[in-house]
């Protein structure tokens, strides 16, 4: 069905509802005027919602907090003004025809958020939270130090319960696999959809060419300055109307617009610094002297090397075994990439600009940004291998066409170029010096930059070497969403959003020849490109009918229905031989290859809701969504979400009378939403291939995918239920939630026995996995005077995370993952590390463990899930007279475990970790190294995952407005992030993982770069 | 708050306007089915592969897959090596050893594999050795159902087929099934019970004389019965098999460079520094380097200077396959003589030892005829050649004769996926004890420790999703 179609079925809903409706004709108007001000400082107040009660009518208060409502029908009615962080006020007013009325309001701060104004982007409508019977995460932009943030992922990380992040790595432009409420998927993806301004935006991962582990995110295009607010519905409850797909979450981003008033202008610039703070594990050999040989010997040759002429190697496990002489036992250590004559890290540093104008009449508004932001990494001692260049412009233009119909268009630009490292597996990544070096010293210390000498110091190739693998992505992103809202009368309006996504990316890595001399590939210089387009199209059409049952019953009815596209097309070539100074497919001499690939997923979706509300404190909402998706098998047809909700004001009851809780809200709510199959799993397709027959290349083909025709998507139905108090006058607010979903027709990649010739796995509607636990939130306005104010808030998660079937028969064998790590098993958490166990006892107290004194368990046990069960975030906000704010972020994670990979390659396989090198080492080290490398365990490497975050600090400084003449605003911002970090975990990092967000539970450290501390100063200046 | 008015004149709006909702919700639906048809020009349709047209389609697809269960490949955009059954092979017994990381290249290296759970090296040979027989099994049935009559492609197929059953009956324990799809490709449940070794054999055996019946020329599929019939003892029927096969017959598979896949998996593993050639492997292993044979050239040459993948063995590289298009001979007529001495070790070794002494004597001719630019490996490898092969004597007793020849063989199809296969015979048919045939005592490489005393490798654990295996059916460190 072609766009225009779909318009038109969308146009015969919404005329045929207007026709079935009773229209009321207006009778002429006057107009409703006035300014809204903080009742703790007086100052007027910007962007405050103003909705005319039982009507469609509203608007937002301008610059000066002033609002006009006009053609407003006589009558007596209800206005309403609320504010995210302040208490809703509601006057009663009558209008006459062609006068103004004239109603001021002063709203309190408050530490409840229950009367925030959020928009459906489905339906269009604004909705208050005392409407949702679900606990959504709301961000408000303005709280967020703009300076410690440069990602997305970093606005997102540690300010909403039940939303977590993890893979943070120290590259920059690569991203995190985000997680809403736990996982629900073992199969599928369990990244949330993110909606920016109403379309559907491509947030998944996307690197084509491999750097060992990390890949970039799609996040990382969004400028978080054009950011006003984001919302984060977190589960099916709330998700049921988006559909398929909105199982795992949904994230709304909404971009600043205009505000009516005098242009504003804001500039702002930036600088920064990047620091590696971390301390590596330095390479140890432990050596003896050889019998005859001179004790005096120097251990380490001139070049670095050992001397192996007087001393011989001798590891702890050999040395418990007797199998060397513990003479003059000397431990050498080195680290390559701590040395401050060898490291490949140096201070990292950044620099952003921007500039943006918001400004309108009554009529239209619009906000213009563009920013430039230039980054270069960490390891750029030898050459900047990590850089981005990211550009982005922005206009979104809101235009009352009458009194009826408003338009908001919405466009961005985004250029993201970066640089990209390998790390993680490969030995092209200069963390690969964590698996040893022939030297003990630097090779040449006056010479680190000479390839050749230095290649000793490193496992691979020295960093300058490395440095001539060339990969970069280059990003050029096109947003474009168009909005109208068209209030056909006063109880019936119409909702229509549509836009595209369209992001076209250029993947490529160049070897310029006789660079890097390892395979022959590689010395003749190698070239890959890939350049792929991604479109995704949305169309959301709405009508929703809003009148008075009668005095204290509104009724609310929506229908509408949905259209996505979703579309990829890529082609890639590769080859080797490359021409010196070229880096182009087409100047590669052999092995040339190409490859086209193509991706379309369509979903067409209708919906309709029913809302109560009663004496707008009881709000009572159902709904059901159908769907249908190219991707579900052919057996299959519409699938059908319900949902319902329930939110209650109960402190606004007349019998509620507990005096130091003013405000009190109950909600519960139900609702199923869904994922689907992935592109193509439901049909059994082949792949060409070119084969040698007779000395002819002949086609042929493989088996690219065992299809399944009675794929379904997994139904995840979630209930939660809650409370938001408002306690001692509003001033603490606190919030609990507890939510239970669970995932039914999950989607197991069911192995295939291989003995039937197919493919390794098909997809079957099999698995249960049930997800639940608890969001409680504090938020104290210690501190709320005109010159002085200190906020803390502070929230908690927990989660709990169970595969309650593989299979109804019981025939599915745990889905072994991550080099048999860890599984997916019946009864156990998605992905938790099984490890056959080991204990170990030192018999002959020589303070050595060999293998005969380790004892490993026949099979394997539960060691430890890699979901996290708690989450908390601590933030204190200070503000002081007009001129001095502080906020300070602290993150904390922990109930879950780590692979220490990198560890336990080092122990295990190179031995050349402490505890098989020092005679210190502990026996519980020692057995660690000698459970894995004699009896193929890594349980001692499992370690726990828990830490303390201080992730951000800010501190502003704002002049003062009696310094300025013509200037609005002027602050400095001093602002920080990853600064500390409190862990028991003994590898690098706690919250890195091999794979950044490209894995789905793999949860192994190894060879990844950990995170960088960061500090940056930023001007504004607004005029 | 605004109250409705209603009145009569809305009624027939009313209807209108239901009206008008039923026509657009008729319209969504009925519209629905084409807005989600989704065409894919990427990947080819079942339905296509089952014309006459796409026999040929067919016959090549399983080639290509035996290719790279048996040899191995590349993966897009070079990467490094993929294992097939000779590098396994070749690294389980003493052809090869490790150069590279993979802990789990270094287990098998070691003959001590990591439990089933945890995967193995040996899993990939496995999935695409029944991947090659499945391949096989379609383009004989889609043969059998358009052509009607059994030529040259329905035997080439039958074969490839019967060499899966070979290399899986020996390399992999003695229950391995071999599950099969009928046309319609619904599941015979009773070809899913595991097979003992013996029967894989069997089997091999029959497959092999359905091809030979199918195309009388088809000398790979003899000589493929006779590897077989010597597995079961059979060693005069195996070499009356291979009577009338010609010295100079070679059956290649076939390697390019056109794409990726077709590279000589082999020649990528060194490319790639996985691998070294080995020299007396374990106290028991042949002097492969020492010797100093034109049957195995090689260079000193790493992927890291002359370091392997771990920047720290030594890498020796086989120049019997130096080049990416490298073909690799899977059945010649130099196995068929090596098959026939064998079977004259005890009745008549004079004879046996004539047979070896003139494949020897035609030693260059042999190797540059299955050696791709084996002549010109001094000028483009800088291989230095070896002397001309010298005759053998008579060791004179039946151990050092059967050692003889078993070097021989070992010699003469190194790296051709043979090794596990003589090694095995050596124990289960001439009763010779695992510790003095296999590698063994301290493993010399970075993980240390002793090799271990697996002899098979084990079915993959995804097979325990077939209702009629059970993992616990598989023994690996006996035969």
């Amino acid at each position: 069905m072609s766009a225009r179609h779909m318009s038109a079925v969308i146009a015969s809903l919404a005329l045929g509802l207007a026709f079935v409706a009773s229209p009321v004709a207006a009778q002429g108007g006057g107009s409703v005027t006035g300014l809204v001000t903080n009742a703790e400082t007086q100052q007027p107040m910007v962007s405050a919602q103003v909705m005319i009660i039982g009507t469609n009518r509203g608007t937002l208060t301008n610059q000066a907090g002033r609002y006009l409502v006009p053609n407003v029908p006589a009558g007596t009615y209800e206005v309403r003004v609320v504010m995210l962080g302040f208490s809703q006020e509601t006057r009663s007013i009558t209008v006459t025809s062609g006068q103004a009325v004239v109603a001021d309001f002063n709203l309190s701060s408050s530490a409840i958020e229950i009367d925030g104004i959020t928009v459906n982007v489905i339906t269009g409508e604004a909705q208050r939270a005392r409407e949702l019977g679900t606990n959504n995460g709301q961000i408000a932009m303005e709280d967020i130090p703009l300076a410690a943030v440069t990602s997305l992922e970093d606005v997102l990380s540690g300010r909403t319960e039940g939303l977590v992040l993890n893979g943070l790595g120290g590259t920059i432009g690569t991203g995190q696999k985000i997680r809403i409420r736990g996982a629900n998927s073992i199969s599928l993806s369990n990244e949330p959809l993110v909606f920016v301004d109403g379309i559907q935006f491509n947030s998944g991962i996307a690197t084509a060419i491999g750097l060992g582990g990390q890949d970039t995110s799609r996040l990382d295009d969004i400028n978080p300055n054009d950011i006003a607010s984001i919302e984060i519905l977190k589960g099916p409850a709330a998700t049921g109307l988006y559909g398929t797909q909105a199982a795992n979450g949904v994230i709304l981003i909404t971009t600043k617009k205009g505000v009516s008033g005098a242009s504003r202008w804001n500039f702002y610039a930036e600088g920064g610094i990047s620091q590696m703070y971390t301390e590596f594990e330095p390479n140890f050999r432990q050596i003896a002297l050889r019998p005859g040989s001179d004790p005096g010997a120097n251990p380490i040759n001139a070049d670095g090397t050992v001397n192996f002429t007087d001393y011989s190697t001798c590891r702890n496990f050999v040395l418990a075994n007797g199998g060397c002489v513990s003479t003059n036992l000397q431990t050498l250590s080195f680290s390559p990439l701590n040395d401050p004559r060898t490291t490949p890290f140096d201070t990292g540093y950044r620099q952003r600009y921007g500039l943006n104008v918001a400004g309108g009449s009554d009529r239209m508004t619009y906000f213009l940004s563009g920013e430039y932001l230039d980054q270069v990494g960490v390891e750029n001692r030898f050459a900047d291998i990590n850089t981005q260049e990211r550009t982005t412009v922005r206009a979104n233009i809101t235009a009352e066409v009458n009194d009826r119909l408003n338009i908001r268009v919405n466009t961005s630009y985004t250029k993201n170029k970066v640089r990209l490292p390998n790390n993680d597996n490969t030995t092209f990544g200069n963390m690969s010096a964590l698996l040893g070096s022939d030297t003990f010293r630097p090779a040449d210390p006056d010479d680190p930059f000479d390839p050749v000498t230095n290649r000793r110091n490193f496992f691979s190739f020295s960093p300058a070497i490395l440095a001539n693998d060339v990969i970069q992505q280059n990003v050029d992103r096109l947003g474009l969403s168009g909005t109208a809202n068209f209030r056909g009368t006063d109880w019936l309006s119409f909702n229509a959003t549509g836009g595209l996504d369209f992001a076209s990316f250029h993947d490529n890595e160049t070897i310029q020849p006789n660079k890097i001399p390892s395979t022959q590939d590689t010395r003749d210089g190698t070239r890959q490109s890939t350049r792929s387009s991604n479109y995704i199209w949305t169309l959301n059409g709405s009508t929703v009918a809003t009148r008075d049952v009668n005095d204290w019953i509104v009724s609310k009815t929506t229908v509408g229905g949905s259209y996505y596209n979703q579309k990829n097309l890529s082609t890639e070539c590769s080859g080797v031989g490359l021409i010196q100074g070229t880096s182009s497919c087409g100047t590669v001499t052999r092995d040339f290859a190409i490859d086209e690939d193509f991706f379309q997923v369509v979903t067409v979706g209708f919906y309709g809701i029913q809302e109560f509300q009663f004496n707008d404190r009881l709000f009572v909402q159902g709904s059901v969504r159908a769907d249908d998706n190219s991707a579900f098998g052919d057996n299959f047809g519409l699938q059908w979400y319900p949902s319902a909700s329930v939110s209650w004001v109960i402190s606004e009851e007349d019998f509620f009378d507990i005096g130091f809780i003013p405000e009190l809200r109950v909600r519960g709510a139900f609702g199923t939403s869904g994922l689907r199959p992935n592109f193509r799993d439901a049909v059994t397709l082949f792949d060409p291939a070119s084969v040698r027959v007779n000395g002819q290349d002949a086609p042929g083909v493989i088996i690219s995918s065992t299809g399944n025709t009675d794929l379904e998507p997994e139904r995840t139905t979630e209930f939660e239920v809650g409370f938001d108090a408002g306690l001692f006058n509003n001033k603490v607010g606190l919030g609990f939630t507890y939510f239970d979903k669970t995932s039914k027709d999950a989607l197991i990649s069911r192995r295939l026995e291989p003995s039937l010739g197919l493919n390794a796995s098909r997809f079957a509607n099999l698995g249960e996995v049930s997800n639940s636990g608890t969001e409680t939130s504090l938020s104290w306005q210690a501190i709320n005077t005109s010159n002085f104010g200190v906020d803390v808030h502070t929230s908690w998660s927990t989660f709990s995370n169970e595969i309650t079937q593989l299979s109804p028969d019981g025939s599915v064998e745990p889905i072994i993952i991550n080099r048999g790590e860890q599984r997916h098993q019946q009864g156990s958490s998605a992905g938790a590390f099984w490890l056959p166990d080991f204990t170990f006892n030192d018999a002959n107290g020589d303070g050595l463990i060999n293998e005969d004194e380790v004892t490993v368990g026949d099979t394997a046990i539960f060691l430890g899930h890699v979901l996290p069960t708690w989450q908390g975030s601590f933030s204190l906000s200070i503000r002081a007279w007009d001129w001095l704010s502080i906020s300070n972020l602290f993150e904390a994670r922990g109930g879950n475990k780590q692979l220490d990979g990198t560890e336990s390659f080092r122990c295990a396989l190179f031995a050349l970790c402490r505890a098989n090198n020092t005679p210190d080492a502990s026996l519980e080290d020692q057995a660690r190294s000698v459970a894995s490398r004699f009896h193929g365990t890594d349980a001692g490497y499992i370690r726990s995952a828990d830490f303390l975050k201080w992730r951000e600090f800010a501190v502003t400084l704002d002049v003062p407005d009696t310094w300025l003449a013509s200037v609005q605003g002027l602050s400095l911002t001093i602002a920080g992030r990853n600064l500390l970090t409190w862990t028991d975990y003994p590898g690098v990092d706690p919250e890195i993982n091999e794979q950044g967000a490209s894995t789905n539970f793999n949860s192994n450290e190894f060879l990844t770069a950990p995170p960088v501390r960061s500090y940056s100063l930023r001007l504004n200046w607004a005029f | 708050m605004m109250k409705f008015a209603s009145s009569k004149g809305s009624s027939r709006r009313r209807l209108a306007g239901v009206g008008v909702l039923a026509l657009g919700l008729t319209l969504g639906l009925s519209a629905c089915d084409d807005a989600l048809d989704v065409t894919d020009p990427d990947r080819v349709n079942p339905e296509t592969l089952k014309t006459e047209d796409a026999l040929p389609v067919l016959v090549a697809s399983a080639i290509g897959e035996f290719q790279i269960a048996y040899n191995g490949g590349t993966g897009f955009a070079g990467a490094s090596g993929g294992d097939g059954f000779v590098s396994m092979t070749a690294t389980f017994t003493d052809e090869l050893m490790g150069a590279g990381t993979f802990p789990t290249r270094t287990r098998m290296d070691q003959r001590d594999w990591f439990d089933v759970f945890d995967g193995n090296t040996s899993d990939v040979a496995y999935v695409n050795l029944h991947q090659a027989r499945r391949a096989a099994l379609f383009a004989q049935q889609q043969l059998d159902l358009i052509e009607g009559t059994r030529g040259d492609d329905w035997a080439l197929m039958r074969a490839l087929e019967a060499y899966t059953y070979v290399s899986l009956g020996e390399f992999y324990c003695g229950a391995v099934p071999f599950t099969e799809l009928d046309e319609s490709g619904v599941v015979i449940e009773e070809s899913r019970a595991p097979l003992s070794t013996s029967d894989m054999f069997t089997r091999a055996i029959t497959r092999f004389e359905d091809a030979i019946a199918a195309d009388p020329s088809l000398d790979m599929a003899r000589i493929g019965k006779a590897r077989a019939q010597l597995h079961l003892g059979q060693a005069s029927a195996a070499a009356s098999t291979v009577a009338g096969v010609p010295t100079d017959y070679i059956h290649f598979i076939e390697h390019g460079s056109t794409d990726s896949r077709q590279n000589n998996g082999m020649e990528a593993l060194f490319d790639a520094g996985r691998y070294t050639i080995s020299d007396v492997e374990g106290i028991n292993g042949l002097p492969f380097r020492s010797a100093n044979d034109m049957r195995v050239p090689f260079i000193l040459k790493g992927n890291n200077g002359d370091f392997g993948f771990d920047f720290t063995t030594l890498e020796f590289r086989s120049l019997k396959y130096p080049e990416q298009d490298a073909d690799l001979v899977l059945a010649d007529g130099v196995e068929a003589r090596l098959i026939e001495a064998e079977a004259a070790i005890t009745s008549d070794f004079p004879a046996a030892l004539t047979i070896l002494n003139d494949l020897r004597a035609d030693a260059q001719e042999i190797m540059e005829s299955r050696v791709v630019g084996f002549a010109n490996l001094d000028a483009n490898f800088g291989y230095v050649f070896p002397p001309a092969l010298a005759p053998l004597t008579d060791p004179g007793t039946d151990a050092a004769r059967l050692d003889l020849i078993m070097s021989e063989r070992a010699f003469w199809l190194f790296l051709t996926g043979h090794r596990q296969g003589d090694l095995r015979r050596l124990v289960v048919n001439y009763g010779r004890m695992v510790d003095s045939t296999y590698p063994t005592g301290v493993y010399s490489r970075q993980g240390g420790g002793l090799y271990g005393s697996d002899v098979l490798a084990q079915v993959d654990f995804d097979e325990g999703n077939n209702p009629q295996f059970d993992n616990s059916l598989c023994e690996t460190n006996s035969f």
